[in-house]
């Protein structure tokens, strides 16, 4: 195996394919805070992409409500199980988060899942992984927020639904697509060589002439984003909605836009964009870019499960109110920091989390012109101060997309629409 | 197809209570209701997101906490973060190759006649 670099993992790790990195990556950030598991994400995909015969199990996006739900069922208990099993007590982190961008989070010193796959799968097996059963598949979200049957009663909802017992616990609602990883371990597994990352803008996509159905891809991809359709005998994933990021929908303009999960979700929790990639792998510094700024600068937004290894490239800002073990486990040693930086926001912070869905074009570059304090309240004991900062947001043609400031600006209707409310 | 949950399963972690303190609910509908009002939503329109069966976490809160201390929590919230709206200036799509400004596109997130009174999307989603 060829060696390369994971600066999530602050370290080299083995790999079955030479680095090898795109001009620009397509990545994403997802505010778990806000996340109320609506499903207008999940249901945009699904009509986009998913809605043919032998694709009824497959939800390319979802939202499950962990820490007990998920999309296939225990999917990342089980690959965390394997890892433990392979290398017990020593997936441990070490140091602490810097600066220094090939390390922000410190070391990872357990296995990835390229690296435990000779502990205990055969030595062709190129990474760590297991298939899931088609029940663990068939059922998103069962027995998360919805009532089921009495027990021995099939195929009736309870009557009186609202009496069933209500355990008292933590949770939270994780979006999920695929991560177009820089390090796929679908592409890594893929005997067919049938899966390949596209250099301009690093989305991972199956090529379907190619795949043979082997479904080494599912058992290898640790957070089991691509999914087998029976009827076809070939695999299938999630594309980042591509056209629409190459601007190639009829509604963008020429412009890129973002996917279809991220245009639809109404708690504004979602942005995405393409970020400039460093020869060595590392985020290029493009400080005035929204994504690079929330992971590299305030570094509010951390990557999912980085010790698998993969290096995805979906972040998570953390929630709030989960205990701090779960979403370390979950996000790695950032999460103290980034909690606390993304309660108490400072300026800009505040002023980049206003760019979330103002529109559906991919921003590029932001700018903020600084106006003058609002008020300031008190919020839990901590002082809390406005400002009439403009945020602009800026498109790949280096076109002003949109403005949003607190105070109405002022706006004079052209005499070409002037009567065309 | 209908299976029971298999109690000795050690994945099976639905029926097993988790930890959580009354703190992490407080923390949870706190969440909630500052995200919600720096995004402009009401004291009544936050009210009726809490009180809304269909969203289970901000539900689950409510009814932990009960109305009189989710309404605290909601008044604290839209006073530090709600006393501002915003207002978004997109400059849209070019329509016969002119750019045609659109101004706030986004009109009040709530659907909901009985929890406020509509907004005017010309108005900036203030309300008069």
């Amino acid at each position: 195996m060829a060696k390369v670099h994971n600066w999530q993992l602050g370290r080299e790790m083995a790999y079955p394919y030479e680095a090898a990195f795109p001009r620009r990556q397509f990545a994403f950030v997802f505010n778990i805070n806000r996340c109320i598991a609506c499903q207008s994400c999940t249901m945009a995909c699904k009509s986009t992409w998913t809605f043919s015969k032998g694709q009824e199990h497959m939800w390319w996006a979802n939202v499950e409500t962990k820490p007990y739900g998920g999309y296939p069922q225990f999917w990342d208990m089980k690959i965390l199980e394997l890892l433990e099993k392979a290398n017990p007590g020593n997936q441990n982190w070490t140091g602490k988060p810097s600066d220094d961008k090939r390390k922000p989070y410190g070391q990872f010193d357990g296995k990835t899942i390229f690296e435990a796959q000779n502990m205990l799968t055969p030595d062709s097996a190129r990474v760590l992984g297991y298939l899931p059963t088609d029940e663990e598949w068939n059922s998103p979200n069962i027995f998360e927020d919805n009532p089921v049957g009495k027990k021995g009663v099939r195929n009736q909802l309870d009557k009186e639904g609202a009496a069933l017992p209500e355990h008292k616990t933590w949770f939270f609602y994780l979006a999920r697509i695929c991560n177009h990883c820089s390090y796929p371990a679908c592409l890594a597994a893929c005997p067919r060589k049938a899966i390949y990352k596209r250099p301009e803008d690093g989305i991972v996509l199956i090529d379907q002439k190619e795949c043979r159905g082997y479904r080494k891809c599912v058992e290898a991809c640790p957070y089991k984003k691509t999914m087998y359709r029976g009827n076809t005998r070939v695999s299938e994933k999630c594309v980042a909605c591509y056209p629409r990021v190459e601007g190639k929908d009829p509604e963008s303009g020429g412009q890129p836009m973002e996917t279809r999960c991220m245009a639809a979700c109404i708690g504004q929790m979602r942005m995405q964009g393409l970020v400039k990639m460093n020869n060595d792998g590392t985020w290029a510094e493009d400080r005035y870019n929204p994504l690079y700024y929330m992971v590299h600068v305030a570094k509010v937004a951390l990557p999912l499960y980085p010790q698998f290894g993969t290096e995805p490239n979906g972040y998570y800002i953390p929630p709030r109110w989960v205990p701090r073990d779960y979403l370390k486990q979950m996000f790695g040693p950032g999460v103290d920091d980034a909690i606390e930086r993304y309660s108490y926001p400072d300026r800009e912070l505040l002023a980049v989390l206003q760019l979330f869905r103002r529109s559906n074009r991919i921003i590029f570059r932001y700018e903020i012109k600084e106006g003058p304090q609002i008020y300031e309240a008190t919020l839990r004991g901590r002082k809390i101060t406005m400002y009439n900062d403009t945020v602009i947001a800026y498109g790949q043609n280096g076109k002003e997309i949109f403005r949003t400031q607190i105070e109405e600006p002022v706006h004079v209707r052209p005499n070409k629409h002037a009567n065309s409310i | 197809m209908f299976k029971d949950p298999d109690p000795t399963d050690p994945n099976m972690l639905v029926g097993v209570v988790l930890p959580a303190d009354a703190e992490a609910t407080r923390e949870m509908a706190y969440v909630f209701a500052e995200e919600f009002a720096r995004l402009g939503y009401t004291r009544e329109q936050l009210l009726w997101l809490f009180k809304n069966p269909f969203y289970g976490g901000a539900h689950g809160a409510y009814r932990a906490l009960g109305e009189k201390e989710t309404l605290s929590i909601i008044d604290e919230c839209v006073n530090a973060w709600g006393q501002a709206k915003f207002s978004i200036l997109d400059f849209g799509f070019s329509i016969d190759g002119q750019k045609d400004e659109i101004q706030n596109p986004h009109p009040s997130p709530i659907q909901n006649p009985k929890a406020a009174p509509q907004t005017k999307i010309q108005n900036g989603g203030r309300e008069e």
